[in-house]
């Protein structure tokens, strides 16, 4: 394999989380000396500097350079240990990487530009959050390494644990407990998986090795050269896709996320409902698929049907929320069910589909979450039955509102429709029948969405409170605008976004393509079915 | 001349603009209202607007003299570029952006841009008038260039998905013209019916794009083109789906499901029975939309899915009876309903949706060109007659109650002879409007000899002549209305810009009916072949062009057509000529029949008691109210959690206080990272 030696990405991961760093140890440094503290808007003006930079370098660096004809993973990079058996990050994107990157990237700026009167007491505790939570997301995002991914895995949930826990509002000890237990369950299985993954490759490769690719300039094989038997695989997969689900959120582990929403600040949101989950998918689709094929193979029935119950589920529990961010939470919760059902597929079309799905979504999710807090910021609540009317006193806001929901919804010409495209098409190679029902789903999806749209914004002005309501100002379009024109772009012209996602998926059907060539294990198959208890002394 | 040199030439790439220019029309309004927030002259938007459909018509018109003057047959294809693909293989999905002028797009495009055209004329006519509020005009005008836009995309489409973005295109602009008057709680709901319904149609003609799609490429010829699909969905002939066995086994025919779902689509559009009633809601919007809605732009969209489909309909029989059976129904349910209403705009709505059932029959029965030709005769003389009782309802200031009209005819003189002509054109009385067509259906129904279908069609002519004729005299005859208004004033007759309008469009619906598909005029002058407008459409549908009947069989079918349509008008005539109308029934059963047909058999009700309630009740109580926040919540996070909680959160309670918390936080980060690095330490020490 050819890679073309970059260090570009070490700096697209490190550079948030380095400056939040650098402000922390000057405000330390400050406290030390007892000079006064720096003022906050030079920390809000750093943040977003940074934000700004870092989407600035992601793009002009990473996507414009980007080749989309080649197959596997482009401007790889490492840091740390020389040696490949030491811990050490191993970062590269791909096409779906490079989608998730660039998402990411853009929307931190907008986190922190979105800032609610709540977080304004706390401005530097806020951009030190939104800053580092974008380096893990980007870093766990980018990494080719499985013991990377769990660092930047971990890592990433912390700003949102303390987050919650400080500023949740109404039960924030109940809600960041019960986000923290759900996760340490997904960290534990991949903790699990990470154990038992080096063992094995420590066995068989005679290195402890966690790479999922080989820079030219090393030898040595990767995780991919590992022989599993197919009793590992199954408990291995199965163990690695719970501990992703959590986070995806899949359900029924998904509980968590409506009440995660329904407390965080909009920047937040925005941040979980993107990079966050898509950190989930990018492990699935990474290292769950190409590691454990046979076993994710055996799987398939069985996700998609979870995903399509899913998508059900979450969109009858969504028709009955009463209040926005938590009705928006389950809208997220059905299509992350849509997503695993695309991902399911095992096909170009589906795992195609699952990441411009996740993408969009994301977009309009992220948009969805700006308006609520926009309106939230005028009105002060975010319950359903407060507002009505708005598109007399908001008109832009209800445009914006409706791009987004009929984005969610699949409408053609915006980006959602071409995710769920795709998913179906995909899906109808699995099986019919299960593509008709994820039809039936999608009926119901978009009953409660435009319920909500219309709840919202059309019908008499009832509340007197909602009449003088004054339009979104200027930054909050420019916020939205940025968000729905690549919705509209990808909608009305997917073919480029396309093009790049498609030879990464092709990479990883053609890894998982392992799984049709014979496993030669006629020494091992003897030993036992178990390729963990082979003996040191096994080639690698 | 071939196809090639017509795909090279400057006709072919001129066929995009067709489409294009009233999309960019509708994107420089939203622009311009969502982005810009400049507020222009009314004069300027309608310049805007009628440039961009006036040039669409002209190169419609245009492509029509090229395609009549071509030696081949073929379709005109003007390929934009690629546009959407992916997948590999023999899976490959890609479409191109190419749009395809054949006879039936080229006709339906001179049919939509003419109407539009006459209606923007009367917008503008309104304007002038002072009837519309200045903030209204762009929104109106958005909107009417979105739906014909969208119309024109679905009728020029080249492959299944471009076709399936004109839909949906069409679906949303519906929507948001029946919700037009965001204030109004009515409103709002009826776009929100109007919304879900269209969503039913959309997935069910999604499905059955995909299926096709999935049929094809299963045997090998993965193809989006409906040039395409023609030449190889006789692959798909003898391949079933498999049903799930808890469902009872068995298959289906896979271009059975495909005409399903193209019937559910096509159902939904054209306000069938059981899914009419969002289109009584969806009348609620500005009457010139309406006019749009109910003549050619949305029911269009719904006949004419299976128009361009009817090369597959043949080989699914069931679709097609039921399309039958459900036009046959629709066609009486929905013409009692008009007849019965008390409100003009449901009046419309009801006779729109009786209306399409005859083109719904026709399409059932094989007779694909008669029921196109219905089609296009429908849309002018609906369009004419929708926006002549719209001037009625603006000149009684939004009042829809028949009750509260009538007596209108000495106020409005050239209102109401127009009227007369255009609900006459509707109805089909000879020699105007629809009565070609209808006499055309008659004769195709006659020789698939079906006596019952034929009862109900001849009785659905008669009651929608009944209906319309009850429609028209409670407005315009009679002294006075029922319902005396205090301030009552004479009605005024239109000038200007709104006649002409109502004139062109007249003397459209008049000259369109002359254009008989069944050689008629032949027939009466020996000739035995004539070029028609019948002979023209098939050359891009299926079956034969114009089912003959021999002479006697042919002049009583005509004779009993024509029976029927007078025999409607003049029990109106009779019942309403002289008194107006004259209060309820007081027999109790037949009030009760009068309310059961006005509620349309109250499907609306059943529907939301039936199925939406107990959705909802099933998903607040069970679901919400169970599963997530007793299942979940309590037994799976408390009791699992519970624990932790105590452990972690007293640990994590002490770093609250002060600033110290911010940067505590970077030695759990480091804590974790030393974790995870000792452990893969210890995995490589095993070693």
């Amino acid at each position: 394999m050819n890679f073309q030696f970059d260090h570009i990405l070490l700096v697209v991961v490190a550079l948030p989380a380095s400056v939040a760093l650098l402000l922390v140890a000057i405000g330390l440094a400050q406290g030390f000396t007892g000079l006064p503290q720096l003022p906050e808007r030079v920390w809000k003006a750093a943040g977003l500097a940074v934000g700004f930079a870092t989407f600035a370098i992601s793009l002009f660096g990473i996507a414009l350079p980007f080749d989309p004809e080649t197959l596997g993973y482009q401007f790889v990079a490492t840091l740390g240990g020389t040696l490949s058996h030491e811990p050490r990050l191993l970062l590269g994107v791909d096409g779906i990487g490079l989608c998730f990157l660039l998402s990411t990237a853009g929307l931190a700026p907008l986190a922190i530009l979105s800032s609610r009167a709540e977080t304004e007491e706390s401005v530097r505790s806020w951009i030190f959050v939104v800053l580092m939570l974008e380096s893990s997301l980007l870093g766990a995002i980018t990494s080719l390494n499985l013991y990377g991914f769990l660092f930047f895995w971990a890592q990433s949930l912390l700003p949102i644990l303390h987050w919650l826990g400080r500023w949740g509002g109404e039960g924030r000890a109940r809600i960041a407990t019960r986000v923290w237990a759900t996760e340490s369950v997904g960290l534990a299985g991949l903790l699990f998986v990470v154990f038992v993954l080096s063992e094995m490759s420590d066995a068989q490769l005679g290195q402890a090795s966690l790479d999922l690719v080989r820079p030219i300039s090393e030898s040595g094989g990767t995780l991919l050269d590992l022989r599993i038997g197919l009793a590992d695989q199954r408990m291995l997969f199965a163990i690695l896709t719970v501990a992703l689900v959590t986070r995806l959120p899949l359900v029924p582990l998904h509980f968590w996320l409506p009440q995660a929403h329904a407390s965080s600040p909009t920047g937040l949101s925005i941040l979980l409902a993107t990079g966050f989950v898509q950190t989930a998918a990018i492990g699935l689709l990474r290292f769950a698929l190409p590691l454990f094929p046979e076993a994710a193979f055996e799987a398939r029935p069985f996700l998609a049907t979870i995903g399509i119950a899913a998508l059900a589920y979450a969109s009858l529990v969504a028709l009955v929320q009463k209040e926005l961010k938590r009705l928006l939470a389950y809208t997220s919760v059905g299509y992350a069910g849509f997503a695993m059902f695309g991902i399911a597929t095992m096909n170009d079309q589906g795992l195609t589909g699952a990441v411009v799905q996740l993408l969009t979504h994301g977009l309009a999710t992220a948009g969805l979450f700006m308006l609520i807090g926009a309106l939230a910021k005028r009105r002060g609540t975010t319950e359903v039955v407060a507002f009505g009317g708005l598109a007399r006193p908001m008109p832009v806001c209800a445009a914006f509102f409706g791009l987004m929901v009929f984005s969610l919804m699949g409408f053609p010409l915006l980006g959602g429709f071409i995710g769920d495209l795709f998913v179906l098409l995909g899906s109808l190679d699995l099986s019919r029948e299960l593509a008709i029902a994820a039809l039936a789903s999608m009926g119901i999806a978009a009953s409660y969405l435009l319920w909500v749209q219309r709840r919202v914004f059309f019908g008499p002005v009832d509340e007197p409170a909602n009449r003088g309501l004054i339009d979104l100002d200027r930054i909050e379009r420019a916020m939205l605008l940025t968000v729905a024109i690549p919705i509209l772009l990808i909608g009305v012209y997917p073919n480029p976004l396309l093009r790049r996602i498609e030879p990464a998926v092709l990479e990883i059907l053609h890894q998982m393509g392992r799984a049709s060539l014979p496993i030669d294990t006629p020494a091992s198959a003897s030993a036992g079915p178990s390729p963990g208890r082979l003996a040191p002394g096994e080639p690698g | 001349m071939n196809v090639v040199d017509w795909d090279e030439g400057l006709t072919a790439s001129l066929i995009r603009w067709i489409a294009l220019l009233p999309l960019l029309s509708a994107l420089a309004h939203a622009a311009m209202i969502g982005i810009l927030r400049t507020q222009l002259a009314p004069r300027v938007i309608w310049l805007f607007s009628i440039a961009a459909v006036a040039v669409s018509f002209v190169l419609s018109a245009a492509s029509i003299f090229d395609l009549v003057g071509s030696e081949v047959a073929g379709p005109l294809v003007d390929r934009v570029g690629p546009w959407v693909g992916g997948g590999v293989g023999v899976r490959n999905f890609s479409a191109d952006l190419s749009l395809r002028l054949d006879p039936l797009s080229a006709v339906c495009c001179v049919v939509v841009t003419s109407i539009a055209l006459a209606i923007y004329l009367y917008v503008y006519g309104r304007i002038q008038n002072g009837a519309l509020p200045a903030d209204q005009v762009h929104r109106l005008f958005a909107l009417l260039d979105l739906l014909v836009g969208s119309t024109l995309v679905l009728l020029l489409a080249d492959n299944l998905l471009l076709f399936f973005f004109g839909w949906t295109g069409i679906g949303v602009a519906t929507q948001l013209v029946s919700s037009f008057d965001i204030e109004s709680k009515r409103a709002s709901r009826a776009g929100a019916t109007t919304f879900v319904l269209g969503r039913v149609g959309d997935l069910g003609l999604l499905a059955a794009i995909l299926l096709l799609f999935d049929g094809l490429a299963r045997a090998g010829a993965p193809t989006l083109s409906f040039q395409g699909v023609e030449l190889s969905f006789r692959l798909l002939e003898g391949s079933q789906v498999e049903i799930p066995l808890f469902l009872g086994g068995g298959g289906f025919a896979v271009l059975e499901l495909v005409g399903g779902g193209l019937a559910v689509a096509a159902m939904t559009k054209c306000a069938q029975v059981p899914v009419h009633f969002w289109l009584a809601g969806a009348s609620r919007g500005p009457m010139s939309a309406t006019a749009l809605i109910h003549s050619a732009t949305t029911v269009v969209a719904g006949s004419y899915v299976l128009l361009r489909c009817s090369f597959l309909l043949g080989h699914a029989p069931f679709s097609m009876s039921v399309l039958t059976g459900v036009g046959a129904v629709t066609v009486l349910v929905a013409g009692l309903a008009a007849a019965t209403q008390l409100d003009l705009l449901r009046v419309i709505a009801y006779s729109t949706s009786a209306g399409l059932g005859f083109v719904l029959i026709g399409i059932g029965l094989g007779a694909y060109s008669t029921a196109a030709y219905l089609l296009l005769c429908h849309a002018f003389a609906k369009a004419c007659w929708v926006l002549v009782l719209g001037i009625v309802h603006a000149d009684r200031r939004g009042e829809t109650d028949l009750r509260r009209m009538g007596g209108l005819a000495r106020s409005m003189r050239w209102t109401h002879a127009m009227a007369a002509l255009a609900g006459l054109a509707v109805i089909g009385v000879p020699p105007i409007g629809n009565f070609f067509a209808f006499e055309e259906l008659t004769a195709a129904i006659v020789s698939t000899g079906r006596p019952a279908l034929l009862a109900a069609s001849l009785i659905g002519i008669a009651v929608l002549a009944f209906a319309l004729a009850r429609a028209h005299l409670l407005i315009f005859w009679g002294r006075r209305p029922l319902i005396e208004e205090p301030d009552a004033r004479p009605g005024q007759d239109p000038a200007g810009l709104i006649q002409y309008s109502l004139t062109l469009l007249a003397i459209m619906a008049i000259s369109v009916g002359m254009l008989s598909p069944s050689q008629f005029w032949g027939a009466l002058f020996g000739i035995q072949q004539m070029d028609t407008i019948g002979a023209f459409l098939s050359q891009t549908l299926a079956g034969a062009p114009d089912p003959m009947l021999d002479g006697a069989l042919r002049w009583q079918s005509i004779g009993v057509c024509v029976g029927c349509a007078f025999a409607g008008i003049g029990w109106a005539v009779f019942r309403f000529g002289r008194k107006g109308y004259r209060g309820e029934f007081e027999q109790p059963a037949l009030g009760t029949a009068t309310e059961l047909l006005r509620e349309a058999l109250f499907v609306e009700q059943a529907i939301d008691r039936v199925l939406v309630r107990p959705l909802r009740g099933f998903s607040r109580l069970l679901l919400a109210g169970v599963v997530e926040a007793r299942i979940l919540d309590r037994v799976v996070v408390s009791g699992g959690a519970g624990v932790a909680r105590r452990m972690v959160w007293s640990g994590l309670r002490r770093l609250q206080n002060g600033r110290v918390q911010s940067y505590a936080m970077l030695g759990v980060i480091a804590l974790l990272l030393s974790v995870a690095w000792l452990g893969h330490l210890a995995g490589a020490s095993a070693r």
